[in-house]
């Protein structure tokens, strides 16, 4: 690989790893799981680096391989659930809600199907479209709309009339 | 709900949990420029990944055309596909003793099923007894003689083939009860077709070589790959031809010896990236075919196709890849989904959720195995969320026409 291409990848990289990072503690929650979505997103955005750099909209691309490093990491994690150390938390520096109300809305987060909750935290958290949401998964607009719904629903349903039950 | 009012319920309801990461980050781009490497297309180094997609591939000595499928003369007509079942009925398999058990793979008959006991239990150290399904009706219930094996693919013997513990452990065999260790060392057994022959890799940690081997006693016979490429089996046909992956490229390694590449279909005139082969199935072969945005677009865009090998022939199934299952031997798109369904041809066959025990909303399902003719389809629900407190269990469709 030439030193122009590693250089172009690094001058990208360096940039987008804040905005990477923000996504990916959003959408699992947890710091060091966010670390380890971006990590595998930049290994395989690295490997496939000389095709994509010819990619008119990378960072589209690239958050696209973070959400389906995201989607397989719960696919794959389902049978490590109960294999795995739980690491300790690490509290955001920031955020809307009391910890108590983040930690209980997190959970119950957890419990949705995995694309649901991808649909739910790029739509209300990363205040993405529900068209690039759609670009995003590989799905129509419709199923988006449905997903969210049907999250929402599942939310609902966890949550009883804990969180966000007056409407 | 409408579309507006779950807008902004779902904007308050979230809004809690925005915030930003707080520790400093624990990202190694110099690792994963380390890692991506070893995971690049050896072509790549020269120059366009786009030219190299027909590359001509090598084969002793013997140049092997990797031209766009030329259609052989006279022409071989696809086989038929079968009819989709107008109806089918879920229930669940006898686990015997057990509180959760899961389907790992199905025949081409329907007949046979294998799979684990308590997958969810947490005993990574104890071996897990494996459950073997014949017409319905649980028939062995064995523990294998090593930790964390998994058995792969099942053909219409009832012989099975997978791996322990990791990738690179060792391919093992089942059979009548009985399990066997493969020939050849580490390396781990992917699919077994109808005459018994296995295709899998053997080797270690990302260098496996694939392999055939004749039957479940033989010596494992290499599949040529190109230089240092790193190549991938993902499945095995019924006369004996493997397919896989040689440097992220749909590969195929034929009965006679040859090897070609497979180049991928133009998607709306633009030619594509690569064709990521799954599973044989009906005589084609199932996989995704990524393409280069359109212009202006975003990202690339992944299309299920399947390829018939023998008239090169290809057929656009769907553009929402991980939506219809595939019961692919290797395991990629096992996901949970909570309507399930599998191809059935060029056709989506829906099932039935079946979930006396689960969540009736949160109930997922993963589709292991479907019978040649479609009326017998086995598989998993489970929690979608994975839930541990709720059991997983096996579950066969029964279809009819």
């Amino acid at each position: 690989m030439d030193d122009e291409s590693d250089a172009g990848y690094l001058a990208y990289v360096n940039g987008r790893v804040p905005a990477l990072r923000r996504v990916a503690f959003l959408l699992s929650g947890d710091e060091h799981q966010a670390d380890d979505l971006v990590q595998e997103t930049i290994t395989k955005l690295y490997a496939k680096w000389p095709r994509i750099a010819r990619v008119e909209n990378v960072d589209a691309y690239v958050h696209r391989m973070l959400v389906r490093a995201f989607l397989d990491e719960k696919r794959r994690g389902w049978w490590r659930v109960s294999l795995r150390d739980v690491p300790p938390e690490r509290p955001a520096a920031e955020g809307g809600g009391s910890t108590e109300e983040k930690a209980v809305l997190r959970a119950a987060l957890r419990r949705v199907p995995a694309r649901q909750q991808a649909v739910l935290v790029l739509r209300f958290l990363c205040d993405q479209s529900v068209a690039d949401v759609a670009r995003l998964l590989d799905c129509s607009e419709g199923t988006v709309k449905s997903q969210t719904s049907h999250g929402l629903t599942a939310l609902r349903r966890i949550l009883g009339d804990r969180v966000g039950g007056a409407r | 709900m409408n579309n507006n009012s779950d807008d902004e319920y779902g904007a308050l309801l979230l809004r809690p949990l925005s915030g930003e990461p707080s520790g400093p980050p624990a990202i190694d781009v110099s690792k994963a420029m380390r890692d991506g490497r070893r995971r690049r297309r050896r072509w790549w180094a020269g120059g366009s990944a786009l030219s190299a997609v027909a590359v001509t591939a090598v084969t002793g000595g013997v140049l092997v055309a990797a031209r766009p499928n030329p259609a052989p003369t006279p022409l071989p007509t696809p086989p038929p596909d079968p009819a989709v079942p107008s109806s089918c009925t879920a229930a669940a398999l006898p686990a015997a003793k057990y509180r959760s058990a899961e389907v790992d793979a199905g025949d081409s008959s329907g007949r046979w099923l294998i799979g684990r006991a308590e997958p969810d239990m947490m005993t990574p150290s104890l071996s897990k007894s494996h459950l073997v399904w014949h017409d319905g009706a649980l028939v062995e219930d064995v523990v294998p003689p090593v930790t964390g094996v998994t058995m792969r693919d099942i053909n219409a013997s009832g012989v099975a083939v997978g791996l322990s513990d990791s990738r690179a452990d060792h391919p093992w065999a089942y059979r009548d009860g009985r399990f066997t260790r493969l020939r050849g060392g580490t390396g781990f057994a992917v699919a077994i077709n109808d005459n018994g022959q296995i295709a899998g890799q053997l080797g270690r940690d990302q260098h496996e070589q694939p392999v055939r081997w004749p039957s479940a006693d033989a010596d494992p016979v290499p599949l040529a790959v190109p230089d240092e490429a790193r190549a991938e089996v993902r499945d095995i046909a019924p006369d004996g031809t493997v397919a896989g992956t040689v440097s992220e490229q749909g590969y195929l390694w034929m009965p006679d010896g040859t090897r070609r590449a497979i180049t991928p279909p133009p998607v709306d005139g633009r030619p594509a990236l690569t064709f990521d082969p799954l599973v044989f199935r009906y005589g084609w072969l199932y996989g995704v075919v990524s393409s280069a945005p359109a212009e202006g677009g975003l990202g690339t865009r992944n299309i299920v196709y399947r390829f018939h090998p023998g008239t090169g022939m290809w057929q656009q199934l769907s553009t929402e890849i991980m939506k219809t299952q595939v019961a692919a031997p290797t395991g990629q798109w096992r996901f949970g989904e909570e309507k399930p369904s599998v191809f059935v041809g060029r056709q989506v066959l829906s099932l039935p959720a079946y979930l006396p025990a689960i969540d009736a909303y949160l109930g997922s399902f993963v589709v292991a195995g479907i019978s040649d003719d479609a009326h017998v389809v086995a598989g998993i629900a489970m929690s979608g969320p994975a839930d541990l407190t709720l059991p997983i269990q096996p579950v066969i469709w029964r279809c009819r026409p």
